[in-house]
């Protein structure tokens, strides 16, 4: 006799746990670990079951009340497990047609005593990365994932290329400490929040020269500017945080910087891995003076401003996804808000070096713009060391540079006069590897940043 | 003092003064300090910061926002 699974037209095989109750001495055959047994031998031949030969049978303990006199259909009571061959149940593992499965289970019970439970037998994924995940990999795996070797073959290394690390300063010693080299980086072009001494570069070991990091594993030549927001002295809530107030300062700067440039050699990364984490540090929705939701508020003006005149503005798209938000977080939905969700920016969401999205980098729909992320880059591998020996670069804090370090190596032959920064984004949208849901998701965007990809488009480009 | 953004649009290199003119508010209402900053050149649109009661009562200003770098996540 053939297994034979029937399906209707419209059927799918469905996975299934078949708990079978066989004669004791097939019980007593499965529990010994000294003999192979397999499905056939514990089912046999199910009506409408395709059994899985690879799934060695597996002898499930019955449990029974652990004193005399105790209820035998509770499990709310003080248990024994007994895998005795007159009480212990056989499971294995097979597949019915998915349609009308309620009456296939009852008719399949009902034909074969010796079935007594069918059950689902769902796909499980690994666990998702979240905050206190181990690190995943090193910066080795990402300038490999990210094909760096061949992006500066093709003189892609960010040479000449000033990469603004709009954050909460840099500490350049730790930088050449790390990665065993010298740096480019250039204080005339930097700035600093009004009220403070540190010069460029000198600031403590903290987040922003963990951006700096991740953004030299693309664009190891690549010019850094320290533009310290984040360590405003205008607010006292904590040691890192800024204004945003301070912001448009510091991006009425960067737009001197570029205004500077030679027009046909215009090329100025800006990273911002940083927002706010709570829409009750804005007006609400709808006022007038918004700035999550509102583009006209003057820091998305100053933003588009910059784009338009040449930049390119990558920001962290925010770590409160659904799987395992910062403990920070307050946005009850959508939370990439304001200038992270600006249509003129890049927003990069997380994913670890198997390319899996981590769980508190946070999925779209943007509040400006509803299609954010764009893209996700790498995220939470061992790489700066800047927050402990064995501490990942962690967040969509680590993503968004690792992008800015791609964009800059790109800029290094193409400046925003032969690529403007929208159509920089495009390419970098249409090349990504797309992940998630087929095409753009709110998870992904529209996939995991793919160097290589780009790299082809360009020289189609060059070469049509 | 709470503050809030105001733009202003003026033509040519304004001075603090003159925006703080155009909108109508007194030298203790804005903040010297932050100055005059360039939004978009091209629409001659600046920013100041002002006191939140002086701007309400000249039509509101924008929000400032704190802001914070996202990470390391906990």
């Amino acid at each position: 006799m053939v297994d034979v699974l029937y399906r209707t037209p419209h059927s799918e095989p469905m996975r299934v746990l078949l708990q079978m109750r066989p004669a004791p001495d097939v019980v007593a055959a499965v529990s010994d670990p000294g003999v192979r047994t397999t499905a056939a031998d514990v089912a046999g031949d199910l009506p409408g079951v395709e059994l899985d030969p690879d799934f060695e049978p597996v002898a499930l303990p019955r449990p029974v009340p652990a004193y005399a006199g105790g209820d035998p259909l509770s499990l709310n009571q003080p248990l024994v497990f007994s895998v005795e061959p007159d009480d212990a149940s056989i499971l294995v593992r097979g597949e019915i047609g998915d349609t009308d499965v309620a009456t296939r289970t009852a008719m399949l019970c009902s034909a074969v005593p010796e079935v007594v439970g069918v059950y689902a037998d769902p796909v499980i994924a690994t666990c998702t990365l979240c905050a206190n995940s181990p690190a995943l990999g090193s910066a080795d795996d990402v300038a490999r994932l990210l094909s760096v070797e061949a992006l500066h073959a093709a003189g892609l290394d960010g040479t000449g290329v000033p990469v603004a690390i709009v954050d909460t300063g840099m500490n350049c010693e730790h930088l050449t400490d790390k990665l065993c080299r010298s740096i480019a980086a250039d204080g005339v072009l930097s700035w600093d929040p009004p009220g403070t001494d540190t010069p460029a570069g000198k600031w403590p070991v903290n987040h922003g020269t963990m951006c700096a990091f991740c953004a030299l594993i693309a664009a190891p030549q690549a010019t850094l500017v320290d533009v310290a927001v984040l360590k405003s002295p205008r607010h006292g809530d904590t040691r890192l945080d800024g204004l945003l107030s301070d912001a448009i300062t510091a991006y009425g700067h960067l737009r001197t910087v570029l205004d500077a440039m030679p027009a046909e050699h215009r090329a100025l990364v800006v990273n911002n891995s940083w927002g706010a984490y709570s829409p009750d540090w804005d007006f609400p929705a709808g006022h007038p003076g918004n700035f999550s939701d509102n583009p006209a508020h003057p820091f998305n003006l100053i933003v588009a401003s910059l784009e338009q005149a040449g930049a390119d503005i990558v920001f962290a798209a925010g770590n409160c996804g659904r799987d395992c938000a910062d403990k920070r977080c307050g946005w009850p939905s959508r939370p990439i808000a304001g200038a992270n969700s600006h249509h003129a920016v890049l927003t990069v969401g997380a994913v670890d070096i198997n390319g899996d999205r981590i769980g508190y980098s946070s999925q779209g729909p943007g509040r400006l713009h509803q299609r954010k992320p764009d893209v996700c880059a790498y995220a939470h591998f061992a790489g700066s060391r800047v927050f402990g020996a064995n501490a990942p670069d962690p967040g969509t804090s680590a993503a968004a540079p690792v992008a800015a370090g791609v964009v800059a190596a790109v800029r290094t032959q193409y400046p925003a006069g032969k690529l403007s920064p929208a159509q920089l984004r495009t390419l970098l949208r249409r090349t990504a590897d797309d992940k998630g849901e087929e095409g753009f998701d709110h998870d992904y965007g529209y996939g995991v940043l793919d160097p290589a990809a780009v790299l082809a488009a360009l020289r189609r480009r060059r070469d049509p | 003092m709470n503050r809030v953004l105001m733009t202003v649009q003026l033509p040519g290199r304004p001075s603090l003064a003159a925006a703080r003119r155009k909108l109508g508010l007194r030298p203790d209402e804005v903040d010297e300090s932050y100055g005059l900053v360039e939004i978009d050149p091209a629409q001659h649109l600046y920013a100041l910061l002002v006191d939140a009661d002086a701007a309400e009562d000249k039509g509101g200003g924008w929000a400032n926002p704190r802001i914070e770098p996202f990470g390391p996540p906990v």
